[in-house]
Order: C-alpha cells, then sequence, then structure tokens
C-alpha cells in the first residue's frame, strides 16, 4: 500500500531542503516563499536544490523538468514569480503520485 | 616623468594550524610553538604519513565561519580559508567596498589542490565504488559505476574543482570588479600571485589588489601523493619534531594547510583614502630553472636569479636584506641548495642575515607557503622579532646559515625577503620592508 502524501508533510520536508540549501532559517519559508525573489537563489541553488529533492525522493528530475515544472512551463522572464514554495510542494507530490 | 607607483600592504589575514587570524598565527610562530598533530582521517593506519598541520577546523564548521555560507557549497576547503582570510585582510586594512571604484580593485589568488582532493569527496567516490561492486565478476561495473557516479555525486562538485571559483567568489563577496586571476604554480603559486598583483598595481591597472593563496593538501590524497614523491618526512614515530629544515637529521617537509590574504594597495590611493600602510610590498622576483621538474640545478641558477631580480626591483641594495625567510622545506636537496643561493646572493652578507624556516612550525602549505610565509615575515617586521626554526639540533655542513635554531629572536629588523620555490623549477621571491 503507498501512503499518500500529504501537503503539509511535503511542505515540512521541502522547507528543511530549501532551508539547508540556501542558508536560511526554516522559520522564514511560507507556501507563499518565492525562492528567487524571497530567498535570492540563483540558478546553482536551484540545481542544489533539484539534487537534494532528489536524495530525499529517490527519483530523478532533468533540470529542465524541475525549472518547468515547478514554473509551470511559463517563459524563462515569469519564472522569477513563479517559483514558490507551494508550486514546489505541488510538483513533488505530483511526481511522487506519478511514481507510485 | 611621474614617481613609480608604490605598493603597501594595508591588510593581512590569515588561516593556519593555529586557527583563524593573524593574533593566533603570530603567538604560534613567536612562541616556536609546533603545529604538528595526527591526522584524523579513518584509516589513517594505512596512510603512509599520519601527521600534518592541519588547520583545526572541520569543513563543515569552516563553512559557518564565511561571510556569506550560502557560497560555501561552491568552495573547496582551500577556497574557505581563502575567504575567512581575506575578510581578515580586508577588515584590517579597513577596506569599505562601498567607498572604492570597484573596476579599479582586483583579485589574485594561488591555489593547488582542489576540492577533488577534499576527504568529504573523496568519501562520497569510496561510497559509489563500494555500490558499483560486481560481486561475482569481483570488479567494478563500469557502467553503473557512471549512472551511480551522475546520480550520487553534487552537481555542484564540478565547481569546487574549478581552479578560479575561489577568487570568482573573493571577487562577488568584495564586489571588485576589475582582474580576477588565478595562479597555479605548485609552491611558488601564492608568491607568484602576490608579485603579479603588485605588479597590477605598479603598472596602473588596478589601485587595490586582494591577493593572496590558499591550499589545503592535508587529506588522503595529497598525503598519498607527496609521500610517493618521497617528499615527506615518514617519522611518524616523532611526528611532533619530525620537521627539521637545516637540520642533518631532515628527511622531507611536513604537510600543512591555510591560507594567507592581503590587501595591497598603491601608496597614494591608500593614504587618499585615509588607510594606514602596514609595510611597504618592495621587490618581486620570478625565475623559472627551466632545468628539470623536480631537481634543483646544482649551480642554484634559477633561485638566485629570482633572489636578485626581487633586490632590484626593490631599489636596494643586497645588503639592507636583513632577515631572510627561507622556503626551507626540510627537504635534504632544498636546504642545501637554498644555502648555496643565498650565499650566492648576499656573498659575505649571508654569514650576517638570519635565515629561518617556519615551515618547521606550520608545515608546508604548498600552493599557500608563500601567502602564509608572507603573513609571518609581515608580522615579524611589525614586531621586530625573527621567527625560529625549531626542532633544530644537529648542523649540516651544507646548511651552515644562522637558521634562527629553536627561539624567536628580537631583532631590528626593516627588510625582509620571502622565499619560495616549487616543484616545475618554479622560482620566486618578493621583499617587504617597514614604512
Amino acid at each position: 500500500m503507498t501512503s499518500v502524501l500529504t501537503f503539509d508533510e511535503v511542505f515540512q520536508n521541502l522547507t528543511r531542503i530549501v532551508a539547508d540549501a540556501l542558508r536560511v532559517n526554516p522559520a522564514t519559508i511560507t507556501p507563499d516563499t518565492n525562492l528567487i525573489v524571497d530567498l535570492d537563489a540563483e540558478s546553482i541553488d536551484l540545481v542544489d536544490i533539484r539534487f537534494r529533492i532528489e536524495e530525499a525522493y529517490g527519483f530523478q528530475i532533468e533540470q529542465r523538468a524541475f525549472v518547468t515544472g515547478v514554473a509551470g512551463d511559463m517563459p524563462v522572464g515569469e519564472l522569477v514569480n513563479l517559483i514558490t514554495m507551494r508550486r514546489l510542494v505541488e510538483f513533488v507530490m505530483r511526481r511522487k503520485g506519478e511514481a507510485a | 616623468m611621474t614617481a613609480p607607483r608604490r605598493v603597501v600592504i594595508t591588510g593581512v589575514g590569515a588561516v593556519s594550524c593555529y586557527g583563524a587570524g593573524t593574533d593566533s598565527l603570530w603567538s604560534g610562530i613567536a612562541a616556536g610553538k609546533s603545529g604538528a598533530s595526527l591526522v584524523d582521517i579513518p584509516g589513517a593506519e594505512g596512510l603512509p604519513v599520519r601527521f600534518a598541520a592541519s588547520v583545526p577546523f572541520a569543513t563543515s564548521m569552516l563553512e559557518t565561519m564565511l561571510p556569506s555560507p550560502r557560497a560555501g557549497k561552491t568552495m573547496s576547503r582551500a577556497a574557505m580559508f581563502a575567504m575567512i582570510a581575506a575578510v581578515e585582510a580586508a577588515r584590517t586594512a579597513k577596506l569599505d567596498p562601498g567607498a572604492y571604484d570597484s573596476a579599479r580593485v582586483g583579485t589574485s589568488l594561488g591555489m593547488g589542490g582542489l576540492g577533488l582532493m577534499d576527504r568529504e569527496h573523496m568519501d562520497t567516490t569510496f561510497d559509489i565504488f563500494a555500490r558499483t561492486r560486481d560481486e561475482t565478476a569481483g570488479a567494478i561495473d563500469r557502467a553503473r559505476l557512471y549512472r551511480t557516479t551522475m546520480e550520487r555525486i553534487h552537481p555542484l562538485t564540478p565547481l569546487k574543482a574549478l581552479p578560479n571559483i575561489a577568487a570568482a567568489n573573493l571577487a562577488i563577496q568584495f564586489g571588485a570588479h576589475g582582474p580576477c586571476q588565478t595562479h597555479a604554480t605548485a609552491c611558488t603559486s601564492g608568491t607568484q600571485a602576490i608579485g603579479d598583483a603588485a605588479r597590477l598595481i605598479r603598472w596602473n591597472v588596478c589601485d587595490t589588489m586582494i591577493a593572496g593563496g590558499a591550499d589545503s593538501m592535508v587529506n588522503p590524497n595529497g598525503i598519498i601523493a607527496f609521500a610517493g614523491l618521497g617528499v615527506l618526512s615518514r617519522n611518524n614515530a616523532e611526528f611532533a619534531t619530525a620537521a627539521r629544515p637545516f637540520d642533518r637529521r631532515r628527511d622531507g617537509f611536513m604537510l600543512g594547510e591555510g591560507a594567507g590574504m592581503f590587501i595591497l594597495e598603491d601608496l597614494e590611493t591608500c593614504r587618499a583614502r585615509g588607510g594606514v600602510p602596514i609595510a611597504e610590498l618592495a621587490g618581486y622576483g620570478c625565475t623559472s630553472d627551466a632545468h628539470r621538474l623536480t631537481d634543483e640545478p646544482e649551480d642554484a641558477h634559477g633561485s638566485i636569479a629570482a633572489m636578485r631580480a626581487a633586490i632590484h626591483d626593490a631599489g636596494i641594495s643586497f645588503d639592507a636584506v636583513n632577515y631572510v625567510h627561507a622556503h626551507g622545506t626540510g627537504t635534504m636537496m632544498n636546504d642545501r641548495i637554498e644555502t648555496l643561493a643565498i650565499r650566492q646572493t648576499f656573498g659575505h652578507h649571508a654569514q650576517r642575515i638570519p635565515v629561518s624556516s617556519t615551515k618547521s612550525m606550520t608545515g608546508h602549505l604548498i600552493a599557500a607557503a608563500g601567502a602564509l610565509q608572507l603573513a609571518i615575515s609581515v608580522l615579524a617586521l611589525r614586531n621586530g622579532v625573527v621567527p625560529p626554526t625549531i626542532n633544530y639540533s644537529q648542523p649540516d655542513p651544507d646548511c651552515d646559515l644562522d637558521c634562527v635554531p629553536n627561539t624567536a629572536r628580537r631583532a631590528a629588523i626593516d627588510t625582509v625577503m620571502s622565499n619560495c620555490f616549487g616543484f616545475g623549477g618554479q622560482n620566486a621571491c618578493l621583499i617587504v620592508r617597514s614604512m
């Protein structure tokens, strides 16, 4: 039987991952936190976060899939507004669901 | 014709076997304290050498000492040393990145062993090999090895391996938009990085340079590599006194790690901002033996030429030098040839100059050796104290200069030559003098 991941569970886990990757206080991270605007993430940080998610959840993510998956396949110029924790959690839940 | 630009040192920073900072460095050096300790490496009993002058911080601890901890994930251990020392140098120089013309500020760093040498990376590699062993065939399954490597090696690892990333991180930290250069010339890397940085100021390319060297070879790769070349002391039984430059019983060097970093400025630029020079970087000489990779020529022509070039560059007479901070590795060959070179360069004056090797205490920092050595030279000038060569008890007729045995000596020194020689026949010398 595959247990279903709840939003809160994934959010808590991703908060820890993102806080570790970006060396920020996890208490400052909410579902609306934007990784780029609020946490000043750059491209290498997204690569780092992708690797940490792969390690934690045991699935592989192409870097491109990761960015489009999180950003909803929007043009690059708009990524900045779309890489939020909420989108990240939904992406991981979707991928984990596909894997199950 | 305008007078040539003068280069002054306004800030010094260090990471060494004594910890972080120039205060701890000078306390250790002035006390003649050995930095030797047993290496903290699992399985060290399998290594030919089990001691070194290690920096007393785990890499995870170093990361917390960085001004921007997030940058640590792209930094090798050596790159972290460089950043920590550079922050100290900028602080002592009272350098204000908001106040300078950033296009006229450059970075110049001597680097050697890179992130792929770090123990953390080696541990990950071992784990990958363990997972990809094909037990039935008794060998590594290469296809599985490559797949597992792609999955397990952190994708930012290549940034730790690129030689220029440490200097690039310095440029980002200090908003230095001028030239950003990296020197990889073995044991002379740091000295050349500093010397060439001074030239950029003299040539009016830059007003300010953040310059120095950093290295970390105290890891299984570094120990095996240098032991394999036969240049390390293997005196594990007497590790605390194994580093014995100029002593008849010397049998190689002790590895060290760390960084020395400097703020170099054009004197007039420094004065205009109200900066205070600590010393003048007066001379630089750099040559190649063009002889053999690891044998020094018996006539020491390359190292003599480098010393003479530094003296000429400083515009001083050779007898103005009153302390030679020797390369003094503690290998049979280096100390013998360096003694000969100093005699040839200074003539009868050689007999009157103290010539000591602080590698007896700090170990040999490889690419950072000249940078830490210059930091100690500046501190020696400032304190009026000549550092000792410790662990010295049996004179060698081939090394018959005054090596300041075992105890630091108070002396009115104002001009110091710092020597550096490296594999490949690299020779580089710097001269610093009091202001």
